[in-house]
């Protein structure tokens, strides 16, 4: 059972991880706490869904959900953070948690709070199959699931560090009145950066939709903690903190589940978020601590 | 109109239809209708199956049927509205049920309304979501009774919406029914003014226990149960183990239970532990939301062993969550062909109001609408017949009445079946111990507890 439980833990740690980037591209590099992000991911689970259940292939429906979820968080961005660019940061932090519980009624009235499962079909026949050694199942889905997140993490890594628009992501991060009077245009990028933060998040709400059972309206509350968690023990401003920090928490959670009791699971994870906060702010592969960011 | 001609009027709408082998349908006028179309379709489902033969028409007489027949006919109901309140979870974890719940008042307030009202006075039902919060259920209590000034209110769904609703209706000396809750040790334990119209949990395990171990030869099990949720907890821990125990049943993990929560989607941890204990069978303690990740996720792993859960699990979605595995629980409502023509009338009746009212699309009314809908109709036979004014004047006064005639009741025609009212304030009925399998329902047995 320990191995297996393993393999669940590191399933789960991938999806925390997807999310947590999410979470920390805009806190990393904005210093904004987006609450949504995770209401993003839970969207774009049930979009993947209302397109898998009309016949679209997962290798469509996968850009298309996370293009969605793209364009939710642009939406999030223009309603709940750009009226309040500037202000307290309490504000985007508040509105963000409006837009989050009006995205969870608008997905709980379009598409009930029944559980939805993803159609069988919807899985291709080499992502169902599973390595088995000896009592050990690993499925095709769960490897390309822990790949998919670190894929991304370092395409996301490349985009913030080698190019162009990183550098104006990182120098908006810096300083936004600096950065806009040296022509970077911070509206364009603060966009763009929201979008790409739901891109990941829709990216990962397929995929848990695809791993899990069913989905329902409440998914991203417990994702969206766990991927905040992960966020702090990771480091906000570093991506491959979130990479390093998911398996932990879902390992450690797949364990606590298993040997222990899910009702510790709370005790365990939010132990080590507080332990982190308390003896390295700046997370495992941090630079900056959460303080030093306001 | 005067009070006795009023009276006079309801009474003679009041039928019984036999329609042979003990069936009967108790209706107003209303019902009546819907009586008529249930013995057409009764009628041409016989014409059917005989080849054209013509079975004899079914009599009709006249009577009445419930608790005490005190007072009927001799009041007339005042006021311009007789004011019902109901506490559904709209929104929340089991909004899934709440809206279908809220559908079958709107349909059943209509329908009243159409034909009448009671007595002639418009029915009207206050509808308030609490998003199953046992704070906001008792907030919603004390708002029904004192801003709406309801005469009593139907709900919550949940046991510990109940534990928190029901202490704040006997402060303010209010009849509460709930239409789902059947936590044991809840029972009677809110009178005089707190019901239920459910069946108690453990009644119901003493007939889904035995023909679990029984027809599926366990011998041992492992439990697993959503521990943020008492009554889930409580099923699983205070009625089904100790049952299953009786009967010799090993309980493997009774120390070291598998334990999840209400938002846990991926049960792969949970799943893995309970493959690693080898059982013959799996004690599930869930309502359906979480119950269905377990079931899913069970067939991913290839854990086929059946499973046993309580009332809470009965839901359409855990019909073809798991098809390969059967699931045993117990319910209230078996709507088939053979059942009372109301039952069957009344399920048509719901799919095309479903339907009209763009739920989606094969929705049919569940245990706990059929549950929601007989406790309003048991409020307006208080009303009817336990001598309430409906002065508005008098409120306290009525309230007693409606709680007092709620206590004694007996035998009421519901659509969930012939229902009494247990000392303690519970539901007696038929209750069918159902199993799904291969993406079907299927009852196995039935019995009066």
């Amino acid at each position: 059972m320990f191995w297996q439980q393993i393999i669940n833990g590191l399933t789960l740690g991938a999806i925390y991880t997807l999310v947590a980037l999410g979470y920390s591209l805009i806190m990393g590099y904005l210093g904004i706490l987006n609450i949504a992000v995770s209401e993003v991911f839970m969207a774009s689970a049930f979009i993947g869904w209302t397109l898998l259940s009309h016949g679209i292939g997962i290798w469509l429906a996968f850009p298309v959900a996370a293009a969605a979820a793209g364009g939710i968080s642009l939406l999030i961005e223009f309603v709940g953070c750009r009226p309040f660019l500037g202000a307290d940061a309490l504000m985007p932090l508040l509105s963000t948690i409006a837009l989050s519980i009006v995205i969870d009624t608008v997905v709980a009235n379009v598409w009930g709070s029944t559980p939805l499962s993803y159609p069988a079909r919807a899985l291709p026949s080499t992502l169902g199959q599973s390595l088995r050694i000896g009592s050990l199942s690993l499925s095709f889905l769960q490897l390309f699931t822990m790949a998919a997140a670190v894929v991304l993490c370092l395409l996301l890594t490349l985009l913030v560090r080698r190019t162009q628009f990183g550098r104006a992501v990182r120098a908006v991060g810096e300083n936004r009145d600096a950065a806009g009077a040296l022509g970077i245009s911070v509206p364009w990028i603060t966009s763009i950066t929201f979008a790409l933060s739901g891109v990941l998040a829709g990216a990962a709400g397929l995929l848990v939709g695809l791993s899990a059972a069913a989905i329902n309206p409440s998914l991203g509350q417990d994702f969206g903690l766990q991927a905040i968690a992960v966020m702090v023990v990771g480091g906000v401003d570093n991506a491959w903190g979130a990479v390093v920090a998911g398996p932990l928490i879902g390992v450690a959670q797949a364990l606590t589940t298993g040997y222990l009791s899910a009702s510790y699971n709370g005790y365990v994870i939010y132990g080590l978020f507080i332990l982190v906060l308390l003896f390295r702010p700046q997370g495992i592969l941090g630079g900056r601590s959460l303080q030093a960011r306001f | 109109m005067g009070s006795r001609a009023a009276g006079a009027v309801r009474g003679d709408r009041i039928v019984i239809i036999e329609l042979g082998e003990g069936n009967t349908v108790r209706g107003s006028a209303w019902r009546r209708s819907v009586g008529v179309v249930s013995l057409s379709l009764v009628t041409l489902l016989m014409v059917t199956a005989c080849g054209g033969t013509t079975p004899a028409a079914p009599k009709a007489t006249t009577g009445t049927t419930g608790g005490q027949p005190a007072a009927a006919g001799e009041t007339k109901l005042q006021g311009t509205a007789v004011r019902f309140g109901a506490i559904l979870p709209i929104t929340g974890a089991l909004s899934a049920w709440g809206k279908h719940e809220e559908g079958a008042l709107e349909q059943l307030q209509t329908v009243v309304n159409q034909h009448g009202g009671v007595d002639g006075v418009p029915l009207k039902i206050y509808i308030e979501d609490d998003a199953a919060n046992p704070a906001q259920a008792a907030t919603l209590v004390r708002k029904l009774a004192t801003q709406d000034q309801v005469l009593a209110i139907a709900g919550p769904l949940t046991s510990s919406e109940v534990s928190a609703a029901d202490p704040v209706a006997i402060r303010l000396q209010v009849p509460i029914m709930s239409f789902a809750s059947s936590d044991p040790p809840l029972a009677g334990k809110f009178l005089p003014w707190g019901f239920r119209d459910s069946v108690n949990e453990y009644k119901m395990a003493g007939l889904t226990v035995p023909y679990f171990v029984n027809h599926y030869h366990i011998k041992s099990v492992a439990t697993i149960y959503n521990s943020q949720d008492e009554t889930s907890t409580g099923i699983a821990t205070r009625i089904l183990i100790p049952l299953l125990k009786q009967m010799g049943v090993k309980v493997v993990n009774e120390s070291h239970p598998i334990t999840m929560h209400f938002n846990s989607v991926d049960l792969a941890p949970q799943v893995t532990a309970l493959k690693s204990l080898h059982v013959d069978g799996l004690v599930l303690g869930a309502d359906f939301v979480p119950g269905i990740y377990v079931l899913q996720q069970m067939v991913k792993q290839g854990v086929d062993i059946p499973v046993i859960g309580g009332s809470p699990m009965v839901d359409g979605v855990t019909v073809t969550a798991a098809p390969t595995i059967p699931v045993v629980m117990p319910a209230t409502y078996w709507p088939t062909e053979t059942t009372p023509a109301s039952v069957v009338a009344y399920r048509h009746t719901m799919v095309a109001w479903y339907k009209a009212h763009s739920y989606p699309a094969g929705t049919t009314p569940n245990m706990y609408d059929v549950n929601i809908h007989d406790a309003i109709e048991m409020f307006i036979q208080a009303v009817e017949k336990g001598g309430v004014s409906n002065n508005p004047a008098q409120l306290t006064q009525d309230r007693t009445k409606l709680a007092t005639y709620l206590k004694t009741i007996k035998n009421f025609p519901g659509l969930g079946g012939r229902f009494s009212m247990t000392a303690k304030g519970d539901g007696t009925k038929r209750v069918y111990v159902m199993v799904t399998h291969n993406g079907q329902w299927h009852m196995v047995t039935s019995k009066v507890v």
